[in-house]
């Protein structure tokens, strides 16, 4: 019964979602939205769960006295600050601070590095060893090229080529994907659906 | 004459029923004949009992159908892989996930580390080539004909009409996709269009905080609650997208910064479901974000939505413009700088082509003078061997 009863709620919801997506019902359709109500709500609950995990694993170093127990202390406040400070003024001066003065240069900082790994990257992968690395260093520079805002400057015919690159190779290439992925997400909906795979379960 | 006891159907003896059909022949006539009076015998007396050899037609309409045999044919090999193949994916096991291989990290060799500090270095100064040069290279940006339309069509929109604007980007691509979201911000208020803004990411919420500070600022008439609102983060993915393009009030009890209900703001009252908008605009720096909407919103309600993303995620929404389904995408730098020309807004995105520039150029150094060593060592080694 344990396992039944999630299994039959699962694959229950799944076919009236299913059946709502292609049923103009309105009786079908109130239904459907009520359970797309609940997974929104269910995983904003998520988030509270996450947030109790997290401070779970690192009260736990704390309590243990691991080395790292430091970070996780800064961890720990800095998180239930600027949670409190969040629920009691979501839009407020305060919570702006944190976010222009501490979170964006943090971000924004890791992602600046790419500029170094990208120029490190171009020096190994751009080596002539064969052909392919002959195209590959070609493709790049050419798409490189009509990347800058003034492409159009250097030659006319670059945004030309820049749209064709994106029209014709890059466009049959990622058809492609997306076709795979959507097969893949009827294959894993099908299982899902006909019960064969329950990851609901802790499966 | 013969009168048929079950219908009182005339009939003349011996009439042809059908002219087309060949008559049966003897032996088959008495083999249906006998067939049908096994069938009867299990039915019970009919009441055409007595009335054989009377009428030719007689087994064939009165007698119960004898069951249609199956046709059993033999399916193709190609049909038993196809149907072989549907029963493993629906039905086998997911194999257990085998932990991935930890890569090595190999000190390089062939770059000295002296060499590669100098190449970061030369980056940096790419990096900060605009604060010398001031953006030289602004003048020779030209915006593209589909950028322009694209411009003119905002420029276009009524003044009080509300466009919903999502800000579905973190701070990590913030250099790349604010100059387009504040030229976006600047054309719409300075047309008195109504910003409806949301985001689907936490940390979006926050970026849009900024943008709409500095309009603000820029234009005070440009007022919150009357001109623009924040209708805060939207949670769920998916779900969250459907629930809204069903019922915005649904998905949004309260606004985001003054927690008052949406029909007490002037600008959110009339905005029921996203019909209500005269198009949505997505301002992403992953396709999923897109993908999301396209796949949750457009395709449900047939609006109007338009993408600016960043330059390494336009490839992959190409084929969704191609398709229709987004109406307008634009991709990173490039797109900002001529948006910016193509909106007559403030210069921001073209303050910065200098820097793309120098990276580029640093690029192809790297490049050459990596072919050139590499082929310089290799005629090196050819002597050495001789």
């Amino acid at each position: 019964m344990r396992k039944a009863l999630p299994i039959a709620v699962a694959v229950l919801c799944g076919l009236l979602a299913l059946v709502d997506y292609f049923t103009p019902n309105p009786q079908i359709n109130a239904i459907g939205a009520r359970l797309v109500e609940g997974v929104a709500i269910l995983a904003a609950f998520a988030l509270w769960l996450g947030i109790v995990n997290l401070l779970g694993v690192h009260a736990r170093r704390i309590v243990v006295g691991e080395r790292s127990r430091g970070f996780s202390a800064v961890l720990i406040i800095a998180l239930l600050a600027t949670l409190a400070v969040g629920v009691a003024a979501p839009a407020s001066v305060e919570i702006a601070w944190v976010f222009d003065y501490v979170y964006y240069p943090l971000q924004a900082t890791m992602a600046a590095l790419l500029a170094f790994f990208v120029v490190s990257a171009a020096y190994r992968a751009f080596k002539l060893r064969n052909i392919q690395a002959l195209i590959l260093l070609v493709t790049g520079l050419v798409v490189f090229l009509t990347q800058l805002p003034f492409s159009s400057a250097i030659s006319p015919s670059l945004p030309v080529l820049r749209d064709w690159i994106l029209s014709v190779p890059v466009t049959a290439g990622t058809r492609g994907i997306i076709l795979g992925v959507a097969l893949g997400t009827i294959t894993t909906s099908l299982r899902i659906l006909l019960a064969v795979d329950h990851p609901y379960a802790g499966e | 004459m013969i009168v048929c006891p079950a219908c009182n159907h005339h009939n003349q003896e011996g009439a042809e029923v059908s002219s087309s059909a060949p008559p049966p022949t003897p032996i088959a006539r008495e083999s249906a004949i006998a067939t049908g009076r096994e069938n009867l015998s299990t039915f019970g007396a009919s009441p055409l009992d007595g009335l054989d050899n009377l009428l030719p037609i007689e087994p064939a309409i009165s007698l119960p159908h004898r069951p249609t045999p199956l046709v059993s044919r033999q399916p193709s090999e190609d049909e038993e892989r196809a149907a072989e193949l549907f029963r493993r994916i629906v039905t086998e096991g997911v194999p257990s996930p085998q932990p991935a291989p930890v890569p090595m990290i190999v000190q390089a060799k062939v770059w000295p580390r002296i060499g590669r500090a100098a190449l970061y270095l030369l980056v940096l100064l790419a990096a900060l080539t605009p604060f010398f040069t001031g953006g030289q290279t602004a003048s020779w940006v030209r915006p593209r004909d589909s950028i322009v339309a694209w411009a003119q069509s905002l420029d276009a929109l009524p003044a009080g009409s509300a466009v919903l604007v999502s800000f579905d980007y973190t701070p990590a691509y913030g250099g790349e996709m604010n100059p387009l979201a504040l030229a976006l911000a600047r054309q719409l208020a300075a047309k008195s269009v109504h910003m409806v803004v949301m985001s689907t990411k936490p940390e979006g919420i926050g970026l849009a905080e900024q943008i709409v500070a500095l309009i603000a600022q820029e234009m005070p008439a440009y007022r919150y609650g009357e001109s623009y609102a924040i209708l805060g983060y939207l949670s769920g993915q998916e779900a969250g997208l459907r629930t809204l393009n069903e019922s915005v009030s649904s998905a949004f009890r309260s606004d985001h910064v003054q927690r008052r209900a949406l029909e007490e703001l002037p600008v959110t009252k009339d905005l029921a479901t996203l019909q209500d908008v005269r198009c949505v605009i997505v301002l992403a720096d992953d396709n999923d974000s897109v993908r999301r909407w396209i796949e949750q919103v457009q395709s449900r309600s047939n609006i109007v939505l338009d993408a600016l993303v960043t330059a390494g995620v336009e490839p992959l929404l190409v084929p969704y413009y191609r398709s229709g389904q987004l109406r307008h995408l634009m991709g990173g730098a490039v797109g900002a700088a001529e948006y910016e020309l193509a909106s007559h807004g403030r210069p921001l995105a073209l303050r910065l082509t200098d820097g793309y520039a120098a990276l580029f150029v640093l690029l192809v150094l790297v490049a050459l003078v990596t072919n050139v060593a590499e082929v310089a060592a290799w005629i090196r080694r050819r002597r050495q061997g001789r």
